[in-house]
């Protein structure tokens, strides 16, 4: 599992390179979300445009990841593939994080 | 992998969990063939949980995990087999119906318990026994052209050992 960085306007970018966040990669994948926060980044983004698949223990990842930085405004989703949606959907996660169509929408929407 | 008419056999290793993604690549590839994508796609996430759970509860030194996926008229049938530990049988019943969160509540969110409710929600049918120290499961997704009475709602069974 590897993760991209970028900063823009100082929020962290984070990029899953990777078509799929599935069993095998929630372990790598919740690390370097960890890595990230214990090294400062205090608001994220996690870009999805990659990932075309996730079962539930990749969201189980992603939320663990969403009780380190503890508020849906410092780790909201962007670029999220149907069947990722779908997912978020039949298990009401899509309640907890909030889901923007592209980074910059993202972005736009965490400026104070 | 075994192919016989419209049936398919695979067997994943129990130890590999990357190996998991395949298959359900493959199998999403295979239902396109009677399902719509959104169809496939959710058969696709159904048999990556089913499977999950096998090698989460597989003893070690467990033989493969066989499976059997089926083409029918009305849809597709896939069956299951591994030798892990026998699972509760109040769980099937059970999954989902716990299911409640506040989604405001970020640091009781549920982080696990999920996979058998998604295999629920997504298939039609699902049965689970326990049977000569294995575990056998059958999921059926029916066609939407399949009759209202086979298609309404999801139907567990459960038969002990």
């Amino acid at each position: 599992m590897n993760l991209l960085d970028n900063t823009i306007n100082g929020i962290h970018i984070l990029t899953i390179d990777a078509p799929q966040l599935d069993y095998a990669a929630a372990d790598d994948f919740k690390l370097g979300v960890a890595n990230r926060v214990h090294q400062g980044a205090d608001r994220l983004i996690l870009d999805m445009t990659q990932v075309n698949f996730m079962d539930s223990s990749g969201l189980g990842a992603v939320v663990a990841c969403m009780k380190l930085v503890g508020d849906p405004k410092r780790l909201p989703l962007c670029n999220v593939a149907p069947p990722v949606l779908t997912l978020l959907k039949l298990t009401r996660m899509d309640q907890v994080f909030l889901v923007y169509p592209t980074v910059q929408a993202a972005v736009e929407a965490l400026q104070p | 992998m075994t192919m016989v008419g419209s049936r398919i056999e695979l067997r994943i290793p129990g130890n590999h969990p990357e190996s998991v993604r395949l298959l359900g690549v493959c199998l999403k590839n295979l239902s396109l063939t009677v399902f719509d994508p959104q169809g496939a796609t959710e058969i696709e996430l159904a048999m990556v949980e089913a499977v999950n759970n096998s090698i989460l509860h597989a003893k070690p030194g467990a033989s493969d995990i066989q499976l059997t996926f089926t083409l029918s008229p009305r849809g597709v049938e896939i069956d299951l087999q591994d030798e892990g530990r026998p699972l509760d049988p109040g769980i099937l019943e059970a999954a989902g119906q716990r299911w409640d969160f506040d989604p405001s509540d970020i640091q009781n969110l549920p982080e696990g318990g999920m996979g058998l409710m998604l295999i629920k929600k997504l298939m039609n049918e699902v049965s689970y026994r326990h049977e000569n120290g294995r575990n056998w499961w059958s999921f059926s997704k029916f066609h939407p052209s399949a009759t209202l009475t086979q298609a309404q709602d999801t139907r567990t069974t459960i038969a002990g050992p």
